[in-house]
Order: C-alpha cells, then sequence, then structure tokens
C-alpha cells in the first residue's frame, strides 16, 4: 500500500525517481573515510527513530561503531559472535579498510556477512536485522546477518488443502520458505537470485529455479521484467502478478500461486520459475497454465484412476460454476424446450410465483451470495455461525416462501456456489465470469453463451506467458504432456521422462 | 503473407475442419432436386477427388519454387483484393447464415440483429488475438465439437432406418458431380489453404490428406444419418440437421438440438474470426504502414452494414448465397491464381535458361 | 482491461435498450405451456384448434393414485390458418404459446379424411414443434380427445403421448412421429399409418383410449386396422421391439408368448418379371401363460410343437393384415414399396404410377424363426 505522506515528500520521492531513472549510480552513497561523516548521514536518514541503536566501542585506540535496529536482530547473536570477538580482538596495528577485512574474515564467528562500500545499501542490511560496523579510515562497512525479528512458525496451509501431502506451508519470512524447498531438493542445481522491488519498501523478492532445466531466456525475462516493475511499496506478491503478466488483458493469469512450498518444489522440477516475496506466504509461479488449476498435490500422492476421477469432477465443478446459471437464464427465458418435460410443470410454477424475471433473479440472489460470502470471509469467526444462519435461513428458506425467488434457482445457487470453490485458484475469474454468462444468457439465450464461451475461449488462448502458451498441452497439442492432463499416468510411465516446460513453448 | 505467427499444421487444419463443419452441419449444401439423398452419401468420393485436383497447382509451385508463399510470388495488389474480395464474400456469407439461422431456429421471433452485430464484433475480436489464438481456440473447440457430433450421431443409431435409404444416381451421375461441384464452391477452405501455407509449420502435406478425409467422412456420417433417420422429411428443413438433432434424445431430454446450437457457434465464430484475420493481415502488407488492428475495425464495420442490408429482406440473403458464383470464386482463387502463377513462373524460369 | 469493462457495459446498456420487450416477453412465467394441439376443420373451412396447456397459475392436483400432476386448461379457437388460430390464444391468456413443450398433435376425422395436405406444411415449417412428437387420429373430432374429462380433471395429452409411446413395449400401438408423418408423406406412395384416439364413456367418467391404427392411403384415410391386427402390422414393419402376443392353438388352448426382441428382414427379389418380397421374421419370446396348462408336465416336444404352431399363426396372421393392407386399403403403411425403389429403381421409375396395383399383385413370402427362449418358471421333464 503506497501512502503519500504530504505534498513535499511526494514531489521529493518523484524527483529521487527521475534521477535514478537518469542514472542508477547517482543511488549510491559510498562510505567515507571519516566514520563522523558517515554517522551524520546515517543519523539524518534514521531521524529520530528510537529503535535504531548505535553502539561505539574503543579497541585498541580504533573507534569502532555498530549500528542496528532493536528488534529486527538477535541481541543476543549479535554480542556473542559479532561484537564480543571484535572489541577483545588483537588487530596488531591494523586499521582501516585492513580491520573491517580482519574482522570480517578471522574474528567474528558470524556466518552470514558481507562487506560494501554503499552506505545505503548498509542502512538498508541494517533495516532488515544485520548489524553493520563501520571503523575510521575505512571505505567499507561489514554486515552481519544476525536477523532475530518476531516471525510466525510454521503451519498448516490455509487454502491449499491436501489430503496425503505435507502439512506445511510458508511463512512471512522469505529465508524460511526457501529453507522449506531447500530441504526437499537436496541438490545445488536449486539456485536463488534475489532482485529488490519496490522503489520505497525494497522488497526482496526471490527467484527460485533449478539450473539444469531452466529456460534461461525465461528467467532472464522473469528478472528482467521484476527489476523493471514500476511500483512504490510492495506489500505482498500480488502486487507483482500484474508485472509478470504479460499486456494482453485478460480474465485469467499467466501466474500461479502456491503456498505449498511442495507444490513449489514440483513447479521448479518442471522447470518453471517461482518467485517468493518477503512478507507473504504466498510464491508466485510462472508460467502457469490453465490446466494446471485442475491438479493438485494430492493428484500425485494418489492412485492415477481416482487422480483422473477428481480432475474430471474438477473440470465439471469448473464449468458448472461459470455457466450453470447463465445455462438456468438462457433456458427459462429463451429456450423451453431444453427442459425436461418432466421438470417444465415445476420451474414455470415455481417462476411464475416470483415478481422478478429469471435473469434478474438470478443476478440478484448471486450478488446476495456474494455479499454473504465477502461478509464470511472478513468478520471475526466468533459471528461466522450468524452468517450462515442469515445465509441459510432468512436469504435461502424464507426468500423461497415469501415467493421472492424460486426453489430451483436457490438449487441453482447451491450447487454455483459449492463448485465454485472445488477449483479455489480460479475463483476470481469465477465469480466474474458468472456474473457475465448470467447477463448474456438473459439477453442472448444459448447463442449469447456461446458467444461469450468463444470470447473467453479465445482470449485464453491468446495467453503467452513467457512464450508457453495458456491453454497448452492442450492447444497447442503436446502429445508427450497429454499423459497428465485430465487422465494422469502412474509414475512408472511419467516417472520416465521429464516432462519440462520448455517443451510446451512456441 | 507475415509469417510472424506460425501455427502446427494441427492446429491449421483442425482450424479448417472447423470452419468446413460449419457448412458441413448448416444446409444441405448443394441438395438439389435432381439428387437423392443417398447420393450424397457417394458425393464425397467426387469431393475428395475434386478437392486433390484443385490443390495440384499449389503442389507443383511448392515442388518447383520451393517456396510455398504464393501472394509474394505473385505480388500483384490486384490478386490481392482479388483474395481480400472472396474471404470478405464468405465472412459475410457466413455471418447471414448465422443470422438466418438464429432467426430461424434460435430465435423465430425475436429480431436478431443485435446479436448479429455482437457475432461481428466477436469474430472481430477474434481477428484481433491473431493466428495463433485462432488456431488454439480452433483446437479447443474441436474437443468440444467432435465429442458434440459423435454424442448426438450416437443417441440417433436406434431410430436410423435403413428403408429411407434411395437409389444411388436415380437420375444419372451428372447431378452428383455437379453438387460436388457446388460443394467445392462453398469450400472457401482451398483458397485459406493457398494463402495460409507460409504461416504453418509441419507436415502439410498429410494434414491436407487427413483433413479432407475427415471433413468428407464428417459429411457423409452426417448425411447417412440424416437420411436414413429422417428420409425424405430432411429435404423438407432448411437446417436439416438441427432438426436431426432435435431428434436425438438422452436420458430425460427429449432434444439435443441445443448442442448443435452450440456447435454451430462457435464454428461460425471461427470461421468468420479467420476470414477477417486474413482480409485484415492481406490489407496490412499492401498498406503497411496502417496497423492490422485498423483493418479489422474497417473490415468488422463494412461486414456489419452488408450483413444488416442481407438481413432484412431474405431474397437478398439468397441472391448473395450464389453456388454459381461461389464455384467462379473459389476455382480463380484456390486453382485459376495458382495454376496462372505456376505458369508465369515457369515461363520466366525458361526465359532466363535461354538467355543464359 | 478498463476498456474490456466498458465495452462490455456498452453491449449490455444496448441490448437492454433494444432488447427489454423480448427479455419479458420470452421468459417462462410469461408462457403458455402447450401439452396438446388438435386441429379440426369446420364446413367453412375454418379451423378449430384445441390446446391443452399448464395452468401455472393453479396449485398442483392430486391424482387419485396419489401421484402429483399438472393442472391443465383448454382452450379452443377458430381462424382461417392453424398458425393464426393458435396464436389468437395469447388474447385470452395474455401469454405467448410455448409449443416445444407440446406432447401430442391430434388430427379430426374431417382433417384426416380429406385435408391432410393443408395441415402438413404448418408442421414442416414449424421451428417450436419438435419433429419428434407423436401424432395420431382421432375417430371423430380432434376437440373431444383433448377435451375428454376424466371426472373433474382432464385427460391430460401428457397421459395419451404415454400410451402411444407403450409402442415400445407394446406392439399393439403404431406409432408414428411427426418426422415420420413427413418422410412417409413425402415420399412416392404417401401411404402412412398412426394411431386412432376415441372416447369411451363410463359411470360418466371419460377416458381417452387407442383403439388401433388408422391406415391412410395417398395422404386419405382408408379404414383402421384393431389393435390386434397393429401387432402383425409392426411385425411387417419392423417396429416390434417387445410385446406380448397371444395366439390360438389347435387344441384349443390360448398360448401367451412375450416377445423380448423381433426383427424383421424384407428383402425384394424378382422371379418370373414379378416383385417377390421376402419377409422373414425371428421372433425371441418366453412362453408368458398357456390356459388350462397348468400342472400339465412339459417335455421338450411340447415346446417344438408350441414354436410350430407359433410360427404357423404368426406367419398367416402378418399375411393376413399384408392383404388388408394391400389390397382392400392399397395402403403401403408399412413400406414395403420402398424396397422397389431402392432396388429396382428403373421398374419402380417405370411403374411409379401404378404402384399400388403392382404391390396388390406382387408375391409375398412370409417365413417366420421362432425362438422359444424361456419357458417360464413351469416345471419340464428334462429326460
Amino acid at each position: 500500500m503506497v501512502i503519500f505522506m504530504n505534498e513535499n515528500w511526494f514531489s521529493k520521492k518523484v524527483d529521487e525517481i527521475t534521477i535514478n531513472e537518469k542514472n542508477e549510480t547517482t543511488k549510491k552513497k559510498n562510505i567515507d573515510k571519516d566514520l563522523q561523516k558517515n554517522m551524520a548521514y546515517i543519523k539524518q536518514q534514521f531521524g529520530d527513530s528510537f529503535d535504531v541503536k548505535y553502539r561505539k566501542y574503543n579497541a585498541q585506540g580504533r573507534e569502532i561503531i555498530f549500528i542496528m535496529v532493536d528488534g529486527m536482530c538477535n541481541s543476543l547473536l549479535a554480542t556473542e559472535q559479532v561484537i564480543l570477538p571484535i572489541i577483545e580482538a588483537d588487530f596488531e596495528g591494523e586499521k582501516g579498510d585492513k580491520l573491517i577485512y580482519s574482522a570480517a574474515d578471522q574474528v567474528s564467528a558470524s556466518i552470514d556477512k558481507s562487506i560494501t562500500n554503499d552506505l545505503d545499501e548498509a542502512i538498508r542490511e541494517a533495516i532488515y536485522g544485520s548489524i553493520i560496523m563501520l571503523t575510521d579510515d575505512a571505505q567499507f562497512a561489514i554486515m552481519f546477518g544476525v536477523q532475530g525479528f518476531p516471525k510466525r512458525a510454521v503451519l498448516e496451509p490455509s487454502t491449499e488443502m491436501q489430503e496425503r501431502g505435507s502439512r506445511e506451508a510458508f511463512v512471512e519470512s522469505f529465508k524460511d520458505n526457501v529453507t522449506m524447498i531447500r530441504r526437499r531438493v537436496r541438490n545445488p542445481v536449486f539456485k536463488t537470485q534475489i532482485v529488490e522491488v519496490g522503489d520505497t519498501s525494497k522488497t526482496r523478492a526471490c527467484v527460485c529455479y533449478m539450473s539444469d532445466r531452466v529456460d534461461r531466456k525465461m528467467l532472464d525475462n522473469v528478472v528482467e521484467r521484476l527489476k523493471n516493475c514500476k511500483i512504490d511499496t510492495v506489500l505482498g506478491s500480488g502486487y507483482l502478478q500484474t508485472f509478470l503478466d504479460g499486456k494482453h488483458p485478460s480474465i485469467f493469469s499467466g501466474v500461479g500461486f502456491t503456498e505449498r512450498p511442495d507444490v513449489l518444489t514440483a513447479k521448479i522440477s518442471e522447470g518453471k520459475i517461482c518467485i517468493i516475496v518477503d512478507g507473504t506466504p504466498n510464491a508466485l509461479i510462472v508460467p502457469y497454465l490453465f490446466i494446471e488449476h485442475f491438479h493438485s498435490l494430492d493428484d500425485y500422492l494418489k492412485r492415477p484412476y481416482y487422480a483422473t476421477f477428481i480432475r474430471i469432477l474438477k473440470i465439471a465443478s469448473f464449468l458448472v460454476s461459470v455457466f450453470l446459471p447463465g445455462l438456468y437464464v438462457a433456458v427459462c427465458t429463451f429456450h423451453q424446450e431444453i427442459i425436461p418435460e418432466t421438470m417444465i410443470f415445476g420451474i414455470t410454477g415455481q417462476e411464475s410465483r416470483t415478481p422478478l424475471p429469471v435473469m434478474f433473479e438470478a443476478f440478484f440472489i448471486h450478488f446476495v451470495y456474494e455479499i454473504v460470502r465477502e461478509a464470511g470471509l472478513r468478520m471475526p469467526k466468533s459471528v461466522g455461525h450468524a452468517i450462515s444462519i442469515v445465509g441459510a435461513l432468512v436469504i435461502g428458506d424464507s426468500a423461497v416462501t415469501a415467493g421472492i425467488i424460486s426453489a430451483p434457482m436457490l438449487i441453482i445457487v447451491g450447487l454455483t456456489a459449492v463448485s465454485s470453490f472445488v477449483v479455489s485458484t480460479l475463483y476470481e475469474s469465477v465469480a466474474v465470469l458468472r456474473f457475465a454468462f448470467i447477463i448474456i444468457g438473459g439477453l442472448g439465450g444459448l447463442y449469447g453463451i456461446m458467444m461469450g464461451f468463444a470470447a473467453v475461449l479465445v482470449n485464453a488462448a491468446a495467453i503467452n506467458p513467457f512464450g508457453v502458451p495458456f491453454t497448452s498441452p492442450l492447444s497447442p497439442t503436446k502429445i508427450g504432456a497429454l499423459r497428465d492432463l485430465v487422465v494422469r499416468q502412474d509414475w512408472r510411465r511419467m516417472g520416465k521422462k521429464k516432462m519440462l516446460i520448455q517443451k510446451l513453448e512456441k | 503473407m507475415q509469417t510472424k505467427e506460425k501455427i502446427s499444421a494441427f492446429q491449421f487444419f483442425t482450424m479448417l475442419f472447423i470452419s468446413r463443419a460449419l457448412t458441413t452441419v448448416t444446409y444441405l449444401s448443394s441438395y438439389t432436386k435432381d439428387v437423392r439423398l443417398s447420393d450424397m452419401l457417394v458425393q464425397p468420393i467426387f469431393r475428395i477427388t475434386l478437392g486433390v485436383v484443385i490443390m495440384l497447382p499449389l503442389y507443383l509451385i511448392y515442388k518447383k519454387h520451393n517456396t510455398i508463399d504464393l501472394l509474394s510470388l505473385a505480388n500483384s495488389k490486384i490478386i490481392f483484393f482479388c483474395y481480400v474480395f472472396v474471404f470478405f464474400y464468405f465472412t459475410v456469407i457466413t455471418i447471414a447464415r448465422l443470422d438466418v439461422f438464429a432467426g430461424t431456429v434460435v430465435f423465430p421471433e425475436t429480431d436478431v440483429n443485435l446479436l448479429l452485430v455482437f457475432a461481428i464484433l466477436l469474430c472481430s475480436y477474434g481477428a484481433y488475438l491473431g493466428f495463433e489464438a485462432l488456431g488454439r481456440s480452433a483446437v479447443l473447440s474441436a474437443v468440444l465439437v467432435v465429442p458434440a457430433l459423435i454424442f448426438i450421431m450416437a443417441t440417433l443409431v436406434k431410430k436410423v432406418d435403413l428403408l429411407n435409404l434411395t437409389p444411388v444416381f436415380y437420375n444419372g451421375v451428372t447431378p452428383v458431380i455437379k453438387t460436388a461441384f457446388d460443394s467445392v464452391g462453398q469450400t472457401v477452405e482451398y483458397a485459406i489453404i493457398a494463402i495460409c501455407l507460409p504461416k504453418v509449420s509441419g507436415n502439410v502435406k498429410k494434414g491436407f490428406f487427413w483433413w479432407l478425409s475427415l471433413q468428407t467422412l464428417l459429411m457423409a456420417t452426417m448425411f447417412f444419418f440424416a437420411t436414413t433417420v429422417m428420409g425424405n422429411f430432411t429435404g423438407t428443413q432448411l437446417f436439416p440437421f438441427h432438426t436431426l438433432a432435435s431428434l436425438a434424445e438422452f436420458a430425460m431430454f427429449d432434444r439435443l438440438d441445443a448442442i448443435f446450437t452450440s456447435v454451430w457457434i462457435l464454428c461460425a465464430f471461427i470461421k468468420a474470426g479467420l476470414l477477417i484475420y486474413l482480409q485484415s493481415d492481406i490489407l496490412h502488407r499492401v498498406f503497411q504502414k496502417i496497423q492490422r488492428k485498423y483493418f479489422i475495425l474497417g473490415i468488422g464495420a463494412i461486414t456489419i452494414i452488408t450483413n444488416l442490408l442481407i438481413a432484412s429482406e431474405f431474397k437478398r440473403f439468397l441472391f448473395v448465397d450464389n453456388s454459381i458464383f461461389k464455384i467462379v470464386i473459389t476455382g480463380i482463387t484456390a486453382f485459376v491464381i495458382p495454376l496462372g502463377i505456376l505458369i508465369i513462373k515457369r515461363k520466366g524460369r525458361r526465359e532466363c535458361e535461354n538467355q543464359s | 482491461m478498463r476498456k474490456s469493462i466498458l465495452i462490455f457495459l456498452v453491449i449490455i446498456v444496448a441490448i437492454f435498450t433494444f432488447n427489454e420487450k423480448e427479455i419479458y416477453k420470452k421468459d417462462i412465467r410469461n408462457r403458455l405451456v402447450i401439452q396438446g394441439i388438435g386441429i379440426d376443420i369446420e364446413k367453412d373451412n375454418s379451423y378449430t384448434v384445441t390446446l391443452q396447456t399448464i395452468d401455472t397459475n393453479a396449485q398442483s392436483a392430486t391424482s387419485e393414485d396419489g401421484a402429483s400432476q399438472p393442472p391443465i386448461k383448454t382452450y379452443k379457437m377458430t381462424g382461417d390458418t392453424i398458425y393464426t388460430t393458435i396464436k389468437s390464444v395469447t388474447e385470452i391468456e395474455g401469454k405467448v404459446p410455448l409449443y416445444s413443450q407440446n406432447r401430442i398433435i391430434v388430427l379430426g376425422k374431417s382433417i384426416t379424411e380429406e385435408k391432410m395436405d393443408d395441415v402438413i406444411d404448418f408442421f414442416v415449417r414449424d421451428v417450436e414443434n419438435s419433429a419428434s412428437i407423436y401424432i395420431a387420429a382421432a375417430k371423430d373430432r380432434a376437440s373431444d380427445i383433448l377435451e375428454a374429462k376424466n371426472g373433474e380433471e382432464y385427460v391430460s395429452a401428457r397421459s395419451i403421448e404415454i400410451g402411444i409411446g407403450a409402442n415400445e413395449y407394446d406392439a399393439r400401438i403404431f406409432g408414428t412421429e411427426l418426422y415420420e408423418l413427413i418422410n412417409r408423406y413425402n415420399s412416392g406412395s404417401k401411404d402412412f399409418a398412426m394411431p386412432l384416439l376415441d372416447v369411451t364413456e363410463k359411470d360418466g367418467k371419460q377416458s381417452v383410449e387407442i383403439i388401433g391404427t388408422a391406415i391412410f392411403n395417398n395422404t386419405r384415410y382408408r379404414e383402421y386396422m384393431s389393435k390386434d391386427e397393429t401387432v402383425y402390422l409392426n411385425f411387417l414393419s419392423d417396429k416390434v421391439y417387445n410385446t406380448a402376443i397371444s395366439l390360438d392353438r389347435d387344441n384349443g388352448e390360448k398360448l401367451s408368448l412375450n416377445v423380448v426382441d423381433s426383427k424383421t428382414y424384407r428383402t425384394l427379389k424378382f422371379e418370373n418379371g414379378k416383385p417377390t418380397f421376402k419377409i422373414k421374421v425371428k421372433i425371441s419370446a418366453d412362453i408368458a401363460e398357456i390356459s388350462g396348462g397348468v400342472s400339465k408336465k412339459m417335455t421338450k416336444q411340447d415346446i417344438e410343437t408350441i414354436k410350430t404352431s407359433a410360427e404357423q399363426y404368426i406367419e398367416k396372421a402378418i399375411t393376413q393384415t399384408r392383404k388388408r393392407l394391400y389390397e382392400e386399403y392399397e395402403s403401403d403403411a408399412c413400406g414395403l414399396g420402398r424396397l422397389l425403389y431402392i432396388f429396382k429403381p428403373s421398374f419402380y421409375r417405370k411403374n411409379e404410377k401404378n404402384i399400388d396395383s403392382i404391390m396388390q399383385n406382387s408375391i409375398f413370402e412370409v417365413d417366420v424363426d421362432l425362438k422359444i427362449r424361456r419357458i417360464g418358471h413351469e416345471f419340464i421333464e428334462m429326460v
């Protein structure tokens, strides 16, 4: 979320951006040999922030300053592994940059350390929980990674539940997330690359891939897009989705999400690229194909025939959730001949007792359903039951009894609502498309529905996330990949040959 | 032809299959009173032969010049506009038929002009998204269209009555050959092949024979079911295959014509979208400074106006949907122009050889 | 994306503006669901159309057997053409008629006897009526059929349709769907058949019965065949799937067979320049009942005897039915004449005009091959 504090701040920010665009190097602030000047700059940057601590020591006549942000670093670790060994060390007359190098190489017991001559970078690291060491006559600073900020424990996934998969879900700390993947791929081919995104927030996005199978061009493209994304603050991975999606406007996205480290591992092992954004328990996956929305980890953990059955079920649910209300409206408005004769009396009788035409009735009841859903999502859990009662009794039963909506319509809403959660990753698209098809069905009947369907089809077919057609491997058809499309073959066959995403590229 | 966008031979011929399926599943195309229903089952043999013959010049061009970019070889604005006109004409016909279908069967008591406009806008949108998007959509459509047609026919098996068949060549072979010509005349896909090949990768020859065989098989199967299920009722219907689908029953559903309508509209979208795309692409080739999307807008607008004019009176539709005219223009674009190019180039080469 | 949303909204607003009336007019609440259409022609050549519709305003009624059935309303209108007459129901009810749910078309005697040509066109041209609805002839007026009252309630068109639709299990009914009628109407002979309906009254309650099969020659109603004869007409037409037949045996016993499968092979040969139709009927049947057969232990010989006598009986019955059909009614309702058209087109072309007499003078050879599949629960001597 970008918050512009005041007009001056805004104008200053704009100036900075302009400068940055002109020359990247103007942003860098070199460390001065004069420690006091450096300190003045740092204090100017931090202002009166109470949590920034400066500790000055005199070690054998040399002035050493440690800078840290309270709460972001582990004080005990900092003291034991960094401060104590350095102030007690004998530097044998070394000073300035030599001291810095000695301290880094020989004295400190910290594992995570790096040297920089950029004061801004040092400040950014301090903010992220590193302890910075500066000394007189030195043009370099050491950054010790002793982070120790409070973070959430690894918990079970909340949106991607699996029956047999692991119970771990990503957390907000990207390092922990990377660790979870490392544990699953004990091979150096798993590589990470950090890209800073957000002009102000400087959020770290960690690009993960497997070097032996990733398409280098695709990787460069992803990194390039991340580097070039013009955004002030990144508070979640979703901020980056737009930048990773192509320019082609579509209701579907070629970027996927996951909160499961095992899913992410599976995706990178297919040659895909994942982006873990610091502060978000959801990783982005590119490229993400349409059919992948119907795949889940459980498919691969269960017997192939059952996995196939579940996939068919998911596809059917998706179709039901998008088209059923629209089709019902189209049939009741224009194509009554389709209604089986055993149902015609029931539907006609029920609908003729309601005040609204079928299209408006469908629109209204689905709108109400979305309100109830949204309320249920946002409200405290303690009052969640109240919503259920209001939804089921007041809106459901009473509305039918009062003749505001018809019973068949209520069944349609119920079926649609349940179906839409079967493929939860497509919910956004499904919800919007459903309303669109209600309107189209009411205005153009089956003719309209099919035209709408054709529009969605061609729109989806035009998506090419990072050169891979969104609708592949069905179209363009890749015979080899069809073994894991709807019907899943067993691992004895699938395991023989790796199915990499490059094979689906245009 | 711009070769930036390339699709596989499979996608291309699937697109043509869907495009041709539209004509196949619409009318009893080329059914005349001299032709008996069973003749239509034999007619595909003549169609295949004609199809192969019509493609021969193109094949020879490829063999001699090792290129299949017909427009590059021709390099004549007249020929460019000739193709644009043919594609425009067939776009208009496709949309006009869709309009007649919608106005007769889907919304018999409703003015469908507005829907016609939206249909053209949709096809223009498809054209705007490009050749690749259309190719992919065609394959996805085929995944729906083919099983839908098979399903409809499977439910009709129990209604088949072989006594509804008629004697073959009752009025001689000539009327059957005439209908084969007529049917080939309705096949703008031959002209599309002539133009699109530079955009297609893979085994085109194999794709062509599969396409020719499968569309002929589809046509023969549809006729077989129409003839054996409905008999003489077939000839009384403007959209006999729609009526055929309305006879199909499955479980509690007494009619499956809704499936047929869906198939129809999907096929029409692919066909008209492809034709609009081709027009815009050829025009863009002539006037390279103007972006393709502006041509699409223009073609869309002209198609809307033309179709609205046709839609107002059935007589106009009959006037535009002229069989002889279609045979002539398809023959010119799919056969005569490639043949002409082949002869001219051959002559040119001989002259060069003589000079050297 | 904003552009797309804007375009979508513009389209929606445009359709609303231009199409708003259509949405309301076509909505299911504003449709009058027609279940049966009866057509009669009056002496002044005007049409009387009787419509049986579902009364959506009434609550669901309960029939005698406790099953819920929709309340029915009937309308009777007179007009110059069928279309305008049916349309005039909108003036009465204020709703747009919906024929696509129509279950049956009943044609009055006045039409079947001389005006079939006048009504066929409406059904060929009409797109709403399903081509697969049943068509039936009324013994008298079509309006009587659709206005018949079983006490307080009308006899529903749906129940008549179910009765005719039972032809799949009961070959005593000759079901004809609209597309079959038009198919035969457009064939050379223009001969066809359809169920004949009549209203019977008992204890003040009316019921609609299928009394047999109306036989048409050259689009005109000639006579009707009884339900028992219809079984053999169905055998001739290869329309028997599953039925029960009873036969008189030579020893005076009555035998009931449950036909579980049947197929009629109709072939054409020319012998001495004369068309010879070979009709081979293959029947697979179970013995369902032998009157007076209780505790008479059956033997293999008995089964053989039953088979032979049943075959002879069916052969005879089919031959008689054929004779009546072709010689008395001069009708090719079972479509055998098409064999000539398909296999001997030159002969057919030459004799197209006097095909009726050709069919009358042709030779018909009927051969029945009956397989007794099961004999029921009755004991049989195995040795």
